[in-house]
């Protein structure tokens, strides 16, 4: 799952990021371990599967 | 000889051992080592002093505070500390000096411990071992050549070494159990919302967990009834009753039912022999002691590190995006170049992984049903030399610590013999949501059958 440059340069400015060529080099070397590992995760069949992070509604810092 | 905190405890209370010659002979360990070990970044010697004293007073009065009075202790430099410097080890918070102490530096003070500084740790307790950051990366007592392991490094490094007998380590994805395995010593990770992180610098909100590291069991229970409990101030705090940490401790482990996961070092990440070994002989040791062992399986090791590294470093990054983008030439490269590895995911797929995370949650508390504990690997083998850790070790294989931050469940380092380096190995025991109790009485009975804590890295025989 190689990603090409131009959509790696995509990634990088979405998340606001300029980065010297090299240090971008490396890091798209490295981003199909984060793709393995999205892939993996996947998308639970359930569509009411909740998340881990849930708020109570008793929580106090939600406000009243 | 260094005491345990129990042992000094047990001098202090019957005025044998003076808080203030404990401290002096802490320093002189300090003195002897820590240019070798690096692992602290700022002593507080009048800090140290005038709390030791106090104790001191206290004691003559016959008014200690508990089996923490007296006793040097250190935080990881990402504990803030009311007026004392805390920089996360980054050169962004070089001159960081707090206004308030976390609530655990404020509970522990209050229990009347001294407080000799703040401890080395990997940038952020992310980016280490690194060598590009204003100060040295802290390293192994049992060989300086080798890593401690990390995050909470210079904990590892100071206990192990007796500089003191205690400190405090922050775990996010095994922060606390690496350096408490590969230091050989023993550190608990507890449950989730059980120690406050309110006052604690932030790697992942979701994964952090605040706890001990100590010589023994027995310490990381004394250290961790005084650290638990709830605060208002963290909003994932618990508001259950703290039990008696102590009270069961030495009861053994007769009835208890262990679940080896044998398919985390068997098949999913390979250990070294040492490891293999180790492991072998805690189950032998527990089954002798009466424990009820089976072999229980839970999902791949992969799966909880697929799920814990995308909330991780997303959540890394969300704390860290502001810098990273305007002062990101002041990190240290391991630091900055994992974390910007999270401004890769999609919101998408942040959520993904968190709803994965409530499976994984669910799939190890039915496993546990009729479990009390989990005995498994906690690291591969003996730690490895301070220049061949990689970059994106953790990233390509698989921790053994990890799943116990997804799930939050209570997971302790223990001890479980030497590699054929001389350097330690570990067995990791986990416990039910809240049973930590349980977790520490195991750990001590393992302690006491097998004594590898009465052998001390060399340089402090």
């Amino acid at each position: 799952m190689v990603i090409d440059e131009a959509g790696f340069a995509m990634l990088l400015a979405r998340a606001g990021l300029t980065l010297p060529e090299a240090v971008a080099a490396e890091l798209r070397g490295a981003f199909p371990l984060l793709q393995a590992m999205t892939a993996r995760n996947g998308v639970p069949p359930d569509r009411a599967a909740e998340p881990a992070m849930i708020f109570a509604p008793a929580s106090p810092e939600l406000p009243r | 000889m260094i005491p345990s905190i129990a042992e000094a405890a047990r001098q202090i209370a019957a005025r044998t051992l003076s808080p203030v010659e404990l401290l002096n002979a802490c320093h002189a360990r300090i003195a002897a080592h820590d240019a070798t070990l690096h692992a602290f970044l700022l002593r507080t010697e009048a800090r140290a002093l005038a709390d030791a004293r106090a104790s001191e007073a206290r004691m003559m009065r016959g008014a200690l505070r508990g089996p923490l009075d007296g006793i040097p202790i250190a935080h990881k430099d990402i504990y803030e500390t009311a007026g004392i410097r805390t920089t996360a080890h980054s050169r962004l918070l070089e001159h960081h000096v707090p206004t308030q102490d976390a609530t655990t530096v404020r509970k522990l003070a209050e229990a009347g411990t001294v407080l000799l500084g703040k401890l080395a740790t990997h940038e952020f307790a992310f980016g280490g071992p690194s060598f590009d950051l204003p100060w040295p990366p802290a390293r192994n007592p049992w060989n300086p050549a080798h890593f401690t392991g990390g995050s909470s490094s210079g904990t590892g490094a100071a206990v192990a070494t007796g500089m003191i007998l205690g400190g405090t380590g922050s775990d996010t994805g095994g922060s606390i159990r690496n350096p408490a395995a590969l230091c050989g010593l023993a550190g608990i990770k507890p449950t989730y919302g059980l120690c406050s992180r309110a006052g604690i610098l932030p790697l992942a909100y979701t994964l952090d967990h605040a706890g001990p590291l100590a010589w023994t069991a027995e310490d990381c229970a004394i250290l961790l009834q005084a650290m638990a409990g709830h605060d208002p101030l963290d909003p994932a705090s618990s508001d259950r009753a703290v039990p008696d940490f102590r009270a069961g401790l030495h009861q053994g482990v007769r009835g208890l039912r262990i679940g080896v996961v044998r398919h985390f070092h068997e098949h999913d990440v390979k250990v070294s022999a040492a490891t293999a070994q180790g492991i072998e002989t805690s189950i032998a040791t527990f089954r002798q002691l009466g424990a009820q062992i089976s072999d229980i399986s839970l999902a791949p090791l992969a799966d909880y590190a697929a799920c814990g590294y995308v909330i991780l470093l997303t959540e890394a990054y969300a704390v860290h995006q502001p810098w990273l983008q305007s002062a990101r030439e002041q990190y240290g490269e391991l630091f900055r170049d994992r974390a910007t590895m999270g401004a890769l995911f999609s919101g998408a797929e942040y959520v993904q992984a968190q709803r994965r995370r409530r499976e994984l949650v669910a799939g190890m508390a039915a496993a546990m049903d009729g479990i009390d504990l989990l005995l498994c690997a906690c690291q591969s083998g003996e730690a490895l030399p301070i220049t061949e850790v990689a970059k994106w070790a953790s990233l390509e294989t698989p921790s053994f610590t990890m799943p116990f931050n997804v799930t939050g469940f209570p997971a302790m380092s223990v001890r479980a013999g030497f590699g054929a380096g001389g350097l330690p190995v570990a067995v990791q025991l986990v416990g039910r949501p809240f049973g930590d109790a349980t977790v520490l009485r195991a750990a001590a009975a393992l302690e006491a059958a097998t004594q590898w804590h009465m052998r001390r890295p060399d340089l402090v025989q």
